[in-house]
C-alpha cells in the first residue's frame, strides 16, 4: 500500500503535465516556415558569414524573407540551384570566387627597412613607424589573414609573404577584412591572369622598394583596355563582364607584376626565381617575334609600294599613291 | 617640499650626459626637407611652387583649417621639390625641399614690438601666423589651446618645465640660459588667456634652472615656481595639473575643462620670438644624447635638417648604434635611417647602444600588479593588455583604454616585458575603426 500511493501520485502528476504540454504544443506553437529548415539542410553549415548574415541559419531565415539567393560563396552554384528549387525562384549563376593576396614582394624582393619588435600582428606592426616594410603598400607577413582563416588556406612563403591556396579557400572573405593594408581581393576562381601588386606610389618610388611592383607603365592596359585599368599608379584587372584573361599582358609587364596561372602555379611563381627568368625569356621571345612581324610588314608594304611605282612608270604619268599603302609602310 | 601625483616610475634619468653642455647653434643645412604635416590636425597646404626662390621665414605651407598651422622656410634658397618624403613617424608625407643659397636671409618680418603693447587677439594672431605648436612632443597647435570656448574660464596657466623624459635636457638648458625669454613668452600666453594665476612647475633635479627662473620671475604678480618631485611622467599634462593644483581632468576631456592650460618651456620661448620679433618657428633646441654618441650636446637646429647632421655635431656615433630614437626613451619613436628630417616637435635625438636595448621577446602576464601601481592614470594595464593580446575587444569596455596617455610606465615596470603600450595603441585603433564603421552605418541608415 505504502508503495502504490506514491506511484499513483507521480503518475497522476505526469499525466496532468503531459496533457498540459500537449495542449500547449497545439495552441502556443510558433509557426515556422518549413522552408527554413529545408534551407538549413542544404546550406553548407560553414557559418562563415560570407553572405553577410550571422551564420547559415541567419541566411536561411533571410532567404525566406526574400534576399538575394546568390550570396553563399562556399556553397557555390549547386547550393544556389537547391535554394532556388526550395524557394521556387529562378536560379542565378554564381561565379565561384577565391581570395587573392595582391602582393608578390616577399622580403627577398621587397626588403624590410627596419626590425619590428612587438606583438605578432600586422595591424600592430603597421602602427609602429608605419610598419617594417619599405614598401608601404605591401604584405607585412605577420599573418592577420591566416589567423582568421578557418580552412588553413592562407600560407606563407619562406620570405614572409602571405598567399592563398585556391583549392582550400571557401571564399568567406574573412581575410579581406583582416588585412590592414587591404591587399586581399575576392577574384573569380576561373580567371588566370592577375596583377599581384597594390602599390599606389609613383613608379619610380615603387621600383626603388620592390623588384616586382607595378610601375604603372600602362603596357597591360594598352594591350587590353577592357580587362586592365591603371588608376592611382596601380594596375588592376577588371574582373567584371567584358573583361577576359589576357596572357600577353603578363608578357609585356616589365617588372613581372602580372601572374599568369596558365604558365606558373602560384607557389612556384612566388618562390622560384627560375620562373621569373623563364618569364623574361618569354618576354624576349615576344619582343623578337613582334619586331620580326613589324619588319615583315614593313618589308611587304615597301614591296607593294615599289610594285605600284613600277606599274605607274609603265602606264605613263604618275598617279597619286593610295594613302592606305603609304600608311602601312610606316 | 615638493609635490607630485600618484603612480609613476623612477627610471635612470641620465641627464648628466648632456645637462652641462651649453646650447650651440647647428649650422643651417644645405638642403632642408620641410614637412607640411608637423602638427596634430590638418597638414598645411603648399603655398610655394617648384623653382621658387624663398627667404628664411617665408610661408611654405598655409594652415588648412582651424586646427592647423602654417609651415615656414627654415633657410633661404630655392624650392627644388614638393614631393613625398620620409616623415619621422615612418610614413611618407608631402614635404617641401629647399636647397640653400648660403645667404640665410630673413624675409620681411612684422615690426618689432613689446608684448605689453599688443592686445590679446593680436598676440594670438602672431602666434598662429608663426606656426607655433606645443614643442613638448605632441605638436598641438598653440593658438587652439589659447581659444577656449566661451563657456570655459581659464583661471590658471601652467608652465610645464618638468622635462620628465630621461636623457633630455633641452628645456633645462633653455631655462638656465634664456630665462627672461621663456618668462616673457609665458606671460604673453597668460595675457591671451586672461588667467589669474601662473605657475611654473620644475622638477627638483634641475636646481640651476629653478634658480634662474625664480630670479627672472622676481616680483611679477601672480607667478610662482612650484618644486616638483622627480618622477616620470611628472610632465604629463594631467599629472602636472594633479600635482600642482590637485585638479583632475575629466575622462575624454582637456585641461581647459578644469580651468587650466599647460604650455611647454620651448613653446614659450618660441612664443616670445613670435610676439616680440614676429619670427616664425623654424628652429628649436634639441638634445643629442645617449651612450651611442661621442659627446652629447644641446643644439639649436633648423626644422628640416637631417638627423645625421645632429649626430655628426655630437661627434658621431660611438661604436655601433643599437637604436636611434627621436624624442625621449619613454615616448619617443625609433627611426630606421638618419636621413630622416627633424620636425618642430623633435626635442631629442637619442642613440642607444645595442647592449641597452630591451629584449624582443615577451612572456605571459604573471599578475604581479606592478603596472597597476605605476599607471599614472590609474587604469589596469594588466587586464587591458591581456584582453588586447587575444583581441577580446568587448571585454575592454569599461576599462577606459582611451584614457591611456601612452607614457610607457606599465611596459617599463613589467617583469614579463610585455609591450603594453603597443597593445593599447592597437586597441585604440580598433576602437577608432569601430566608431568609423558605426558612423558609416548610421549615415547609411539616414539615407
Amino acid at each position: 500500500m505504502s508503495l502504490i500511493l506514491p506511484i499513483l501520485v507521480l503518475s497522476g502528476i505526469g499525466a496532468v503535465m503531459g496533457a498540459g504540454l500537449a495542449v500547449a504544443a497545439k495552441f502556443l506553437s510558433v509557426e515556422e516556415d518549413p522552408r527554413v529548415e529545408a534551407l538549413m539542410e542544404i546550406l553548407p553549415s560553414a557559418n562563415c558569414g560570407a553572405c553577410g548574415y550571422p551564420g547559415c541559419s541567419g541566411y536561411a531565415k533571410e532567404l525566406v524573407a526574400g534576399v538575394d539567393i546568390g550570396l553563399c560563396s562556399p556553397g557555390g552554384s549547386d547550393t544556389v540551384a537547391k535554394i532556388a528549387d526550395i524557394l521556387g525562384v529562378e536560379a542565378v549563376a554564381l561565379v565561384p570566387k577565391v581570395a587573392l593576396v595582391r602582393c608578390a614582394g616577399g622580403r627577398n624582393l621587397a626588403p624590410d627597412r627596419s626590425i619590428y619588435v612587438g606583438p605578432s600582428s600586422c595591424k600592430a606592426a603597421v602602427l609602429v613607424g608605419a610598419g617594417p616594410k619599405e614598401c608601404r603598400w605591401g604584405c607585412v607577413g605577420l599573418g592577420d589573414c591566416a589567423e582568421v582563416c578557418e580552412d588553413d588556406a592562407v600560407d606563407f612563403t619562406e620570405d614572409g609573404l602571405a598567399f592563398v591556396r585556391a583549392d582550400l579557400c571557401i571564399a568567406c572573405a574573412r581575410c579581406v577584412k583582416a588585412c590592414p593594408r587591404d591587399l586581399i581581393q575576392m577574384v573569380p576562381a576561373d580567371r588566370k591572369v592577375h596583377v599581384l601588386c597594390s602599390s599606389q606610389d609613383p613608379g619610380k618610388n615603387t621600383k626603388a622598394v620592390c623588384q616586382v611592383g607595378c610601375i604603372a607603365c600602362k603596357l597591360c592596359a594598352r594591350r587590353d583596355k577592357a580587362s586592365f585599368v591603371v588608376e592611382n599608379n596601380s594596375a588592376s584587372v577588371l574582373y567584371e563582364e567584358g573583361s577576359k584573361d589576357t596572357p600577353v599582358a603578363a608578357l609585356v609587364c616589365t617588372p613581372g607584376a602580372i601572374w599568369d596561372a596558365n604558365e606558373d602555379d602560384l607557389v612556384s611563381w612566388l618562390t622560384d626565381p627560375a620562373r621569373r627568368e623563364a618569364l623574361k625569356e618569354r618576354q624576349a621571345e615576344l619582343k623578337a617575334r613582334e619586331r620580326a612581324e613589324r619588319a615583315a610588314k614593313k618589308k611587304a608594304a615597301a614591296a607593294a609600294k615599289k610594285a605600284k611605282a613600277d606599274k605607274a612608270d609603265e602606264s605613263g604619268p604618275a598617279e597619286p599613291a593610295e594613302p592606305g599603302t603609304q600608311k602601312g609602310g610606316q | 617640499m615638493s609635490v607630485s601625483f600618484k603612480g609613476g616610475i623612477h627610471p635612470d634619468y641620465e641627464k648628466e650626459l648632456s645637462s652641462g653642455a651649453a646650447i650651440e647653434d647647428l649650422p643651417p643645412p644645405e638642403r632642408a626637407v620641410v614637412h607640411l604635416s608637423q602638427h596634430i590636425g590638418a597638414p598645411a597646404k603648399a603655398a610655394v611652387k617648384k623653382k621658387q626662390q624663398v627667404q628664411k621665414g617665408e610661408v611654405l605651407g598655409e594652415a588648412a583649417g582651424f586646427v592647423s598651422v602654417p609651415v615656414h622656410a627654415p633657410i633661404s634658397g630655392k624650392v627644388v621639390e614638393i614631393a613625398l618624403h620620409l616623415h619621422p613617424f615612418g610614413s611618407l608625407q608631402e614635404a617641401v625641399v629647399i636647397e640653400s643659397d648660403g645667404e640665410d636671409q630673413w624675409c620681411e618680418l612684422p615690426p618689432e614690438t613689446r608684448p605689453e603693447s599688443l592686445s590679446a587677439d593680436e598676440i594670438k594672431d602672431r602666434i598662429r601666423d608663426a606656426g607655433i605648436v606645443g614643442l613638448g612632443g605632441a605638436a598641438f597647435p598653440t593658438h587652439v589651446k589659447l581659444s577656449p570656448p566661451p563657456d570655459k574660464t581659464i583661471d590658471t596657466i601652467l608652465l610645464n618645465a618638468a622635462e620628465c623624459e630621461p636623457y633630455l635636457t633641452a628645456d633645462d638648458r633653455l631655462m638656465q640660459e634664456e630665462p627672461e625669454r621663456v618668462l616673457s613668452g609665458f606671460l604673453a600666453l597668460r595675457k591671451v588667456l586672461g588667467a589669474k594665476d601662473a605657475v611654473i612647475g620644475i622638477e627638483e633635479n634641475k636646481p640651476e634652472a629653478m634658480g634662474a627662473m625664480e630670479k627672472a620671475v622676481g616680483k611679477v604678480d601672480g607667478v610662482r615656481v612650484a618644486r616638483l618631485h622627480v618622477k616620470y611622467p611628472q610632465g604629463g599634462e594631467k599629472q602636472l595639473i594633479d600635482a600642482i593644483l590637485g585638479r583632475e581632468v575629466p575622462t575624454g576631456g582637456l585641461p581647459m575643462d578644469c580651468g587650466v592650460v599647460v604650455q611647454n618651456v620651448a613653446t614659450c620661448a618660441a612664443v616670445d620670438d613670435a610676439v616680440r620679433f614676429g619670427r616664425p618657428l623654424i628652429s628649436r633646441v634639441t638634445t643629442v644624447t645617449g651612450q651611442g654618441v661621442a659627446s652629447p650636446v644641446n643644439l639649436r637646429g633648423r626644422v628640416g635638417t637631417p638627423v645625421q647632421a645632429f649626430i655628426d655635431a655630437a661627434g658621431g656615433f660611438r661604436g655601433n648604434p643599437g637604436r636611434v630614437v627621436l624624442g625621449g626613451p619613454m615616448m619617443g619613436g625609433a627611426i630606421h635611417t638618419t636621413d630622416t628630417p627633424v620636425i618642430k616637435s623633435t626635442g631629442g635625438v637619442l642613440v642607444l647602444t645595442p647592449e641597452e636595448l630591451p629584449p624582443a621577446e615577451f612572456d605571459a602576464c604573471i599578475r604581479c600588479g606592478r603596472c597597476v601601481r605605476a599607471c599614472p592614470i590609474h587604469l589596469c594595464p594588466n587586464e587591458m593588455g591581456n584582453y588586447c593580446e587575444v583581441e577580446m575587444w568587448d571585454q575592454l569596455e569599461g576599462l577606459n583604454v582611451g584614457d591611456c596617455i601612452e607614457c610607457g610606465c606599465c611596459a617599463f615596470s613589467c617583469p614579463a616585458n610585455r609591450p603594453l603600450v603597443q597593445f593599447f595603441r592597437y586597441a585604440k585603433l580598433w576602437i577608432r575603426q569601430q566608431a568609423a564603421l558605426a558612423k558609416a552605418a548610421q549615415s547609411q541608415d539616414d539615407n
